[in-house]
């Protein structure tokens, strides 16, 4: 009972808050960041050199690395489409050994583009 | 680092002859800053994770042939991928755990603030009207008081000018047609079937037509009395009231006035 009142108490704190008193606190949010900013130019030159694959060979394995570069392009897309506007930054900060392992993988990504690291 | 990017130049479009295909060279151009630009974000990872980087350059200095170099390129991409998307459930986890800490320092955000120093009076003035209520809750009414009381403070000043410009309006609309016609005597009737607005001959009564009178004994039991009626009503002038800051001109006596 008492919880209940107290919970109830905050609710009309909050809406006197929100309705009447004025505030001068203004927006915040996690803006993008360098994890956002790495996987987004891994992803952009990623794209770039898929379709360059298809379109210099026709050999059997060709087809085949075209297919599996088309797969991990898309499971690129999808794994960074959740982590929009700061979503990257703000999962990154929270686990230091989630930050390691994205960025090394990233990393890795960026380095088999660039060196064709092999 | 310029040879490195030669012979990378080099493997690159070995790898990928369809750049030199390009019909527009200034897509190879976009290209070629593309990949600089995520070869100045990878130093710039190298400085932040410090990730060895020793045995990239002797990788590159291998004899494996291109296609087999092409096969360990594509593998290594797709290894990555995966396992981006195994950390997906882990990320997605910890990105709604921070989500909540976020809504929950910004709800405590919300509750932690200060009343104004001339809002103390509003509070006290809440406070002995609900004594047993939550003070927090207290402070935020008598806050939020205050804050109309200096809204309506804000506005009054517009209301004023329209106050005087609606009293000449008033005045012109009450005054007495002129006439050639002057009565013998002073006739006071009724004001039935009449066009013009009349006065009784009598005084305005003070009685109250509520169930209640408000009286000194209210103010001493903590109960609050109408305020006194402005001079105005009694000179049947329009006026702004102090209260909620409208021109009114329909108040007649006290008792419209309560």
């Amino acid at each position: 009972m008492a919880a209940t009142k107290r919970f109830g108490s905050r609710q009309v704190e909050a809406w006197i808050d929100r309705a009447t008193i004025r505030t001068n606190e203004g927006g915040h949010g996690t803006t993008v960041g360098f994890a956002w900013n790495l996987y987004d130019q891994v992803f952009e030159v990623f794209t770039v050199l898929v379709p360059l694959v298809s379109k210099g060979r026709s050999s059997a394995q060709s087809t085949k690395h075209e297919k599996s570069l088309k797969d991990s392009l898309g499971k690129l897309f999808l794994w960074g489409d959740g982590f929009r506007d700061g979503g990257l930054e703000n999962t990154l900060e929270t686990s230091d050994d989630l930050k390691e392992t994205v960025l090394e993988t990233l990393v890795a990504m960026g380095k088999t583009l660039i060196f064709c690291k092999l | 680092m310029t040879e490195i990017k030669h012979l990378y130049l080099l493997i690159f479009l070995d790898l990928f002859p369809a750049c030199e295909s390009f019909e527009h060279p200034a897509r190879l151009d976009k290209l070629h800053h593309q990949l600089h630009e995520l070869e100045t974000l990878l130093e710039k990872a190298n400085l932040v994770c410090e990730i060895d980087q020793g045995s990239d350059e002797s990788d590159l200095e291998s004899d494996e042939s291109v296609s087999d170099q092409m096969s360990k390129a594509v593998t290594s991409l797709e290894i990555s991928a995966a396992c981006l998307m195994d950390l997906l459930p882990s990320m997605e986890n910890t990105l709604n755990w921070a989500d909540s800490k976020l809504r929950n320092t910004q709800n405590n955000q919300a509750i932690a603030f200060e009343v104004s120093g001339p809002a103390q009076l509003y509070v006290l003035n809440v406070l002995d009207r609900f004594p047993k209520a939550n003070a927090r809750l207290v402070e935020r009414l008598g806050e939020a008081n205050w804050q109309r009381h200096t809204t309506l403070r804000n506005i009054e000043g517009p209301a004023t000018q329209d106050a005087s410009s609606a009293t000449g309006v008033v005045s012109e609309v009450q005054a007495v047609p002129k006439s050639i016609f002057v009565p013998v005597s002073l006739f006071h009737d009724s004001g039935l079937g009449s066009s013009l607005p009349t006065q009784s001959s009598y005084a305005a009564t003070v009685a109250s037509h509520s169930s209640f009178m408000s009286d000194l004994a209210d103010n001493e039991n903590g109960g609050l009395r109408v305020p006194p009626t402005p001079k105005e009503v009694f000179k049947n002038v329009p006026f702004t009231c102090q209260i909620c800051g409208h021109v009114l001109s329909r108040i007649k006596n006290r008792i419209d006035w309560k």
